[in-house]
């Protein structure tokens, strides 16, 4: 009903979806991006084209896979021009806040852990880090993600499987530690 | 670890994300069941998918609104500021004085298909043009005419003339009368030949110099008004720097504002 309305011009409606989206689609740029101003750029961008082409989408497919692929696309030009920097180290991170019912020993081990996964998929490559958020943080299947990415399923299980070994090794070394 | 181990090495992953068919799920589950090493590695393989899918999402730091673009001259004239705003009011308010003022002193004729404007002055009225040759034949066919008439009242005066001496006369006389009218009339009408050649070219030449003097006024006025043309261009390229001068002051101006 929204994508309807949005295909109709309407902002306010296509403005809900974004409400919808827009977290799965900035965590989705956090990750690839490693910078929290890169990765609202890109989500604002991923926002503006999707608004500016919404009647070019085909009702028969799913919105979200539409909008992923657009994501897809943003991050992996602009990595191609720049590679991200290291910018967000754990000295910046956001101090560890327990939840409730929380230690804050639990809590800091929680932030160690997210600033380990953050630095072990930054030692992926670009195609490996989209095929790693793509199923594991948008929970979405190997189909789904090869027709977001517009590539062979057997492509993104060899991408995947790749990054899967590569993780496991770095998370490993970082434990050790 | 032996090498009997790497095929199921690849599958230990493949197996935990059900990307495993199941004759090669029971193969592995065999292994797993003897193999110390394929065990550990399964355990690294879980911890990392664990500590993979426990990283919480982070919270956006503003919302990803869409505002529609605003197109055209109104859009544009909202986004400057109030300093070029007051800049491009001003200028258009002069632009729009001197321009009401040039329109004002502008003429603008068609007269038989020709145009004429001028700025200031009223537009001269044209000379048209001398048609020559009807003036020739206008003043060729009036000599012939008072020639002819002349031709005949002589004739007619002489011949009453005649008619009442007729009954005193001798045929004799009558005759030398007739002769002598005769050879009057063939020398009258050499004559009148001779007169009307000269008159036709002393017509002529006095056309010539009517039209060689109508020519010459002519190319007179056409001086004068190339003259007067080429003032004019001159005050309204002078007229034009002043203008671009003061623009130039006044944006000038506005830049030292907004600065």
């Amino acid at each position: 009903m929204w994508i309807a309305a949005s295909q109709a011009g309407d902002a306010l409606a296509f403005n809900r979806l974004v409400l919808k989206w827009e977290k799965a689609i900035y965590n989705l740029a956090l990750r690839m991006m490693n910078d929290p101003e890169d990765a609202a750029e890109v989500t604002q961008e991923v926002f503006l084209s999707a608004f500016k082409n919404i009647r070019k989408f085909r009702r028969k497919a799913r919105f979200s896979t539409w909008l992923y692929r657009i994501a897809a696309n943003r991050c992996i030009t602009r990595l191609r021009r720049r590679p991200p920097a290291n910018h967000f180290s754990l000295d910046e991170a956001p101090a560890a806040i327990p939840a409730l019912g929380e230690s804050h020993e639990v809590a800091l081990a929680r932030e160690e852990s997210r600033e380990r996964v953050r630095q072990a998929l930054q030692s992926l490559d670009p195609e490996q880090r989209l095929a790693v958020e793509l199923k594991f943080y948008q929970d979405l299947t190997f189909e789904e993600i090869a027709e977001t990415l517009g590539i062979p399923a057997s492509t993104v299980k060899s991408r995947l499987y790749s990054g899967l070994a590569v993780l496991k090794s770095h998370l490993r070394r970082e434990r050790l530690r | 670890m032996t090498n009997n181990c790497e095929p199921y090495r690849q599958d230990i992953a493949r197996a935990l994300l059900e990307d495993l068919d199941p004759a090669r799920q029971d193969a592995l589950k065999t292994h797993l069941a003897e193999c110390p090493a394929c065990r550990e590695e399964r355990e690294l393989v879980v911890q990392t998918l664990e500590e993979l899918r426990s990283t919480p999402d982070a919270g956006v730091p503003r919302h990803f609104f869409v505002y529609p673009e605003q197109r055209g001259f109104r859009a544009f004239f909202q986004r400057i500021s109030f300093p070029w705003k007051t800049s491009v009011a001003l200028a258009s308010l002069i632009l729009l004085v001197l321009g009401s003022f040039a329109l004002l002193s502008f003429q603008f004729q068609v007269e038989e298909g020709i145009y004429s404007f001028s700025f200031g002055k009223p537009i001269p009225p044209r000379v048209a043009p001398v048609d020559v040759a009807a003036l020739k034949r206008e003043l060729i066919q009036t000599a012939e005419e008072r020639a002819r008439r002349q031709d005949l009242q002589w004739g007619q005066l002489l011949r009453s003339e005649l008619s009442k001496s007729r009954s005193s006369l001798s045929p004799g006389q009558r005759a030398s009368i007739a002769a002598l009218l005769e050879h009057f009339e063939s020398r009258v009408g050499r004559q009148m030949v001779a007169a009307g050649t000269g008159l036709e070219a002393k017509t002529s030449q006095s056309l010539a110099d009517m039209y060689q003097l109508i020519q010459v006024q002519r190319r007179r006025d056409l001086t004068a008004i190339g003259d007067r043309f080429n003032r004019l261009t001159v005050s309204n390229q002078i007229q034009r720097d002043e203008t671009d001068a003061i623009l130039e002051t006044l944006l000038q101006v506005a830049e030292l504002k907004i600065q």
